[in-house]
């Protein structure tokens, strides 16, 4: 046997690929590019095109990440300028009343146990303004609390995910954000060095009571990891904002314990306190294989609207791809009816303009009844289920 | 706001020709769908127009734009993933012919599995060296950080990796066939010899 090169693509076999057009245009659009509006002005709009686009992507990977089933990709409507020291980005809002996106992307490792495979996670947040039912609530303080609430008025929940590895509160007032991101505490050594590669040494502070470290990424962009607490540590990530301002979010947070933060979270977020009623109330008009329960749902912690629905599908779906993976010719059939007829299922309907996990789901039926991937490769039901669960 | 002098723009179309297939590669190497290299190649040749006066001449102008990259693809990585209004057709062009490594061979999952245990620099490293075939001193140069540093970091990642693969030092047979084998035949690839 040949060993495949590990080597995802050669140089050379980019320098193959038929990609002239695109090579071409992008030269033109950045010689179009004026020089000293970023050299001098580095907080300017690029002036992009509006446009938002949903991209419908099963499982695609590459060598270190492999796109989790939550994934949503879109392009922002937002205007974003890269710094010119390739630092980072300078985010500017849409027009007063027009909506954004905002993406989020993390590295985890999969949450079915196994060998530590990473995956990304992408947010999609759009909000400008928040409504004002997304707006948190003052959570009680409660000494030495594992969580870890906003509390300052006017801050809206823009987005919340939990799973095994951590949990992610995504806060926003206006252009300002504020990502609250736990981490296992395992992880703390290796965060460090990687924030300290892109931003330098951190400045010493205190979060919480705890010794912390302060990243600058930009003046308006800043991020503190604390100190581990028992098996997690924390993240706490500020954008549009100044370091004073960020150091006054910092003051604001308190830590609660879980009935603390299920009351500061907003309606309609779901919580290990109405998880079960709020899964059987997902899977209305959603068809189950035989013998499926809430039980065999992945929904853990606390996790918003969005999250919660395509966590709940997932678990349908996974268990629909098993059966089409292990079973008879009916058990199979029966999977590609499901997945065709998950079009008209209400909680995919009802997130299919807010990310694009609603389309990933559907394009699995397609896959399924022709037996090839969008690329003409075999169905791979081990990929999908990275890309769905 | 002025037109940049012709020297500028000749001088960055020289930049962009001979290193748009090594910054598109060091992109495609690392995301996660190929056209999500668009915008990794987008930003850091942005970045380096409007820098150009501090792209460094030959041989050092591809380590420094795959600094601008990994500062790019960090950025993406933590959260800020902005896109451009630039690369589009790239995009989707690199969306229709560019080919997915990474779901096609079950092994490149133990890879990435292997590779997740490394920190995010000292997997740079490794990827650097494997894949971009970079000294530990133009390794330095990209990270920057020293290159005994670079040199020490990439020994250190490459043992590191091997146990995080179980594998046997290099120097052990390799057995044909198998599934061990062909892990291990991949795995002696992925850590080449350390440059002395």
């Amino acid at each position: 046997m040949t060993p495949t090169s590990p080597h995802p693509i050669t140089d050379r076999e980019v320098a193959e690929l038929p990609v002239h057009a695109g090579r071409a245009e992008l030269l033109e659009e950045i010689l179009r590019t004026p020089v000293e509006h970023a050299e001098r002005a580095p907080l300017v709009d690029l002036a992009p095109r509006h446009r938002r686009r949903l991209v419908s992507v099963a499982a695609a990977a590459a060598v270190v990440v492999t796109v989790a089933g939550l994934a949503a990709w879109q392009r922002p409507r937002s205007t974003t300028s890269p710094r010119p020291d390739g630092s980072g980005f300078v985010h500017r809002s849409s027009a007063p009343g027009e909506s954004h996106t905002i993406t989020k992307l993390t590295v985890r490792p999969h949450s079915s146990g196994g060998p530590l495979t990473p995956q990304v996670r992408v947010r999609v947040t759009r909000a400008a303004p928040p409504a004002a039912d997304q707006l948190a609530r003052t959570a009680p303080i409660v000494s030495g609390g594992a969580y870890v609430a906003l509390n300052e008025d006017g801050w809206a929940v823009t987005g919340l995910s939990d799973d095994a590895y951590g949990r992610d509160v995504l806060y926003q007032r206006g252009d300002a954000l504020v990502d609250v991101t736990t981490y296992p505490a395992s992880e703390y050594p290796s965060y460090v060095a990687d924030r300290t590669g892109d931003a330098g040494s951190p400045e010493a502070t205190t979060l919480l009571g705890r010794s912390a470290g302060l990243f600058t990424y930009a003046s308006d962009d800043h991020a503190v990891l604390r100190a581990p607490d028992g098996d997690r540590f924390l993240e706490v990530r500020g954008q549009g904002m100044s370091e004073t301002d960020f150091r006054a979010v910092l003051a604001d947070l308190v830590q609660t314990d879980e009935a603390g933060f299920a009351r500061s979270m907003p309606p309609g977020t779901v919580t290990p306190y109405n998880r079960d009623e709020a899964i059987q109330h997902l899977l209305r008009g959603v068809e189950t294989p035989p013998g499926f329960t809430a039980d065999q749902v992945s929904l853990l912690g606390f996790n918003d609207g969005y999250q919660s629905a395509a966590r709940v599908a997932g678990s349908v779906g996974c268990a629909w791809l098993d059966r089409y993976a292990d079973g008879s010719a009916a058990d199979r059939s029966a999977a590609i009816d499901a997945f065709a007829g998950s079009r008209s299922w209400a909680l995919l309907r009802h997130i299919a303009d807010q990310g694009g996990y609603s389309s990933v789901f559907w394009s699995v039926a397609g896959q399924l009844r022709s037996g090839h991937d969008e690329k003409g490769r075999p169905v791979d039901v081990a990929a999908l289920k990275h890309g769905l669960c | 706001m002025s037109e940049p002098p012709p020297r500028h723009q000749e001088r960055f179309r020289h930049v962009y020709a001979e290193h748009f297939d090594r910054v598109l590669g060091y992109a495609l190497r690392r995301v996660a769908r190929p056209e999500d290299a668009a915008d990794v190649v987008a930003e850091t040749f942005l970045v380096a127009w409007r820098r150009l006066a501090d792209v460094p001449d030959e041989p050092r102008t591809r380590l420094w734009l795959y600094a601008v990259a990994r500062r790019v693809l960090a950025n993406q990585r933590r959260g800020d993933r902005r896109r451009l209004a630039l690369g589009e057709r790239l995009g989707a062009e690199l969306a229709a012919c560019a080919p997915d490594h990474a779901l096609a061979v079950v092994d490149r999952v133990r890879y990435a599995a292997a590779l997740a245990r490394l920190s995010m620099t000292d997997r740079e490293i490794v990827m650097l060296h494997a894949w971009e075939e970079l000294e530990p001193r133009e390794i330095a140069e990209v990270l920057g950080i020293s290159a005994v540093a670079a040199r020490s970091r990439l020994s250190r990642a490459r043992v590191r990796l091997r146990e995080a693969l179980g594998e046997a030092p290099p120097d052990d047979d390799c057995h044909e066939g198998g599934l061990t084998g062909h892990l291990l035949s991949r795995t002696s690839d992925l850590l080449p010899e350390e440059p002395r």
